[in-house]
């Protein structure tokens, strides 16, 4: 039970999060002004289609009614129907879910690598003429508008070089003309470069910072100064004795900047039409396609709380120093 | 009590200048921070000066002609339009000029709500509230640090029309001051058990003494690096919601003018009106970063250079 029991809990805060942050949204949907069945209710239709397509939506009913019926389709992952698609909302969003993971999954373990590394070798040379050019380089891409940058970058290598494909996921063109599996992978790939090279190049830098503070923290821990008195070489004290314990505030760290870096997704996907939930969510709002809006919202703060989730409890495992009660 | 705080802050200040000097990314962030503070001092003296043909929304040259390369009235930059003009003959640097005002705007004013949220948050969590307030304050922080804001700003958007500026920037306060109550609480723990804090207690200091006079000096310093990171965020938020086309119609900010040459589809024809923006952004909120880095690394015991 012990052992379950942090676990437990976070979950159990996951969920109040979650139903606290929904709940804000249905206030959101139905006290503000205007009619959300404005645009799907053509003005000449009679009377009559009008109230039943405002059943089909639960609108006739008074709000608390509305609001237990909203908390129950979430529950059952009953999203809606969509305005513009004429089909569930959930069905919009399963198809849009793995492409939004393939992005954010492989840009977020690309930067974190790319990040502990680099941030272990500006902490080690402290105050030298490369960690000032990193940590400017890094920085500059740090804060960069990254719907920017991807701008840039798709002038460069998609409109002038082009090496790259200007936006989605795949070339329809291949993919109906029978394409093998081998060949259809590459083309998702071709796809992915210049979208995964611009947030990653936008995120490494948080984490290579994250890990130099760390990093220069536990380089004054004794240990660190007896394997350097043991003479062992500069490079076994670096990686296996201060690196490895400064890892882990870092991830706690991560799970800060998540929500954030959630941010960059959306506007990377928007950038380079990556037919994922950011891109849907996007395109839902300027369609004032309310139900789709509301469940690309969900899902996207479903994957940030499990993500939160998912680090902490590992997090609690892997540090023995943590004791949480 | 407020003189009090100030009067400890001057003294932090004299002890840590010539520390702060030292520190060559942290000199380089206040020579980008006092450039662009030049920009937006001096901005709507310039553009009060130049006249209506220069005004950041409305104005534009009538005397301009079709670019051809263009195929609009955007030209590249000359000596009356020192960054080019946009699609409609608007002078870009004019544009530039509004935005960096507006900028620090959105940047400041945000920063020091969420401080003073933060700040307030965090002496209560951490030196008047007992232990229900203190885990009611903590799980809520930890609730909204879950909240993908930019897409939740999406949504409200979608609403809302478009987010009015003072929307915006009340928005981004309640999401901001989470980090700063953090560093500002777990100080206070460990300082509210010093001996010198009981002293003050014993000789009869009230709890808002305290806090004001002994904890906030020690504490506030720590929360500085966390304000200066708000500020970037704040300014890039902006630009994205700018950007996407659900930001205040009513203000050119360095995000709108993107989301304009964009929209007017000269992102792959006219480089002098996409990069001026992106640069802003990119260097002003890069500033402020690497000042709160330098400032850090002195206030904070733990990153101190061993001397």
């Amino acid at each position: 039970m012990g052992r379950l029991r942090y676990p437990l809990r976070r979950i159990i805060e996951g969920l109040i999060t979650l139903f606290i942050v929904m709940t804000i949204i249905f206030l959101l949907f139905r006290v503000m002004p205007g009619d959300p069945l404005s645009i799907v209710i053509d003005p000449k239709m009679t009377p009559e289609v009008k109230e039943m397509i405002r059943h089909s939506y639960g609108l006739d009913q008074p709000m608390f009614v509305q609001y237990g019926i909203y908390l129950k389709n979430l529950l059952t992952l009953n999203l809606g129907e969509s305005f513009r698609y004429s089909q569930p909302v959930s069905e919009v969003l399963a198809a849009k879910i793995p492409n939004t993971l393939l992005l954010f999954t492989s840009a977020s373990v690309l930067s974190a690598v790319l990040g502990i590394i680099l941030g272990r070798i500006i902490a080690w040379r402290r105050n030298s003429k490369l960690e000032y050019g990193l940590t400017l380089a890094g920085l500059f891409f740090y804060e960069m508008p990254i719907f920017w940058f991807g701008l840039i970058l798709i002038y460069l290598f998609a409109f002038r070089l082009n090496l790259f494909p200007i936006s989605g996921m795949i070339d329809f063109e291949l993919w109906t003309l029978g394409a093998t599996t081998g060949e259809k992978i590459i083309d998702i790939l071709h796809h992915l470069i210049l979208p995964l090279i611009t947030l990653t190049t936008a995120s490494f830098c948080g984490m290579m910072l994250l890990m130099r503070t760390s990093m220069v923290e536990t380089m004054k821990e004794d240990y660190v100064e007896a394997a350097k008195a043991r003479g062992l070489p500069d490079k076994v004290v670096r990686d296996s004795y201060a690196a490895r314990n400064a890892e882990l505030p870092v991830i706690t760290a991560f799970i800060l900047s998540l929500s954030a870096s959630i941010g960059g997704g959306v506007l990377t996907e928007k950038i380079f039409s990556w037919p994922g939930i950011g891109y849907e969510l996007y395109q839902a709002t300027i369609g004032r396609d309310y139900p789709l809006a509301q469940g690309c919202f969900f899902i996207l703060t479903l994957m940030t709380i499990l993500a939160v989730i998912v680090i902490d409890i590992s997090y609690a495992y892997l540090d023995p120093r943590v004791s949480y009660d | 009590m407020i003189e009090d705080l100030l009067y400890e802050l001057k003294g932090l200040w004299g002890e840590n200048w010539p520390r702060f000097k030292a520190n060559k990314l942290g000199i380089i962030g206040v020579v980008i921070l006092l450039l662009f503070l030049f920009f937006a001092l001096f901005g709507p003296i310039y553009l009060e000066m130049m006249g209506n043909s220069y005004s950041p929304l409305s104005g534009m040259d009538t005397s301009l002609g079709i670019n051809p390369e263009t195929n609009s009235y955007a030209w590249p930059p000359s000596l009356k339009h020192p960054m080019g003009t946009d699609s409609k003959g608007s002078d870009i640097f004019s544009q530039f000029l509004n935005g960096s005002y507006l900028a620090f705007l959105i940047g400041i004013s945000i920063a020091l709500g969420s401080a003073i949220l933060g700040v307030i948050m965090g002496l209560i969590s951490g030196y008047w509230g007992g232990r229900w307030i203190d885990s009611l304050i903590m799980r809520s922080a930890d609730a909204l640090v879950s909240i993908p804001f930019l897409p939740l700003l999406i949504v409200i958007a979608a609403v809302v029309g478009s987010l009015h500026l003072f929307t915006f920037i009340m928005i981004m306060m309640v999401f901001s001051w989470i980090g700063v109550c953090r560093v500002i609480r777990a100080q206070t723990l460990s300082l509210r058990t010093r001996p010198y804090i009981d002293a003050a207690r014993v000789a009869g200091a009230s709890s808002s003494r305290i806090i004001f006079k002994h904890i906030a000096p020690n504490v506030i310093p720590l929360g500085f690096y966390e304000l200066t990171m708000i500020v970037g965020a704040a300014i890039i938020t902006e630009s994205g919601i700018s950007f996407l086309g659900f930001g205040d119609p009513t203000q050119m900010s360095w995000g709108m003018m993107i989301n304009f040459c964009t929209a007017q589809g000269h992102t792959f024809k006219a480089p002098w009106w996409l990069l001026p923006p992106g640069f802003g952004i990119t260097l002003l909120s890069m500033a402020f970063y690497l000042i709160g880095r330098a400032f850090d690394e002195i206030v904070n015991p733990r990153l101190r250079k061993m001397e």
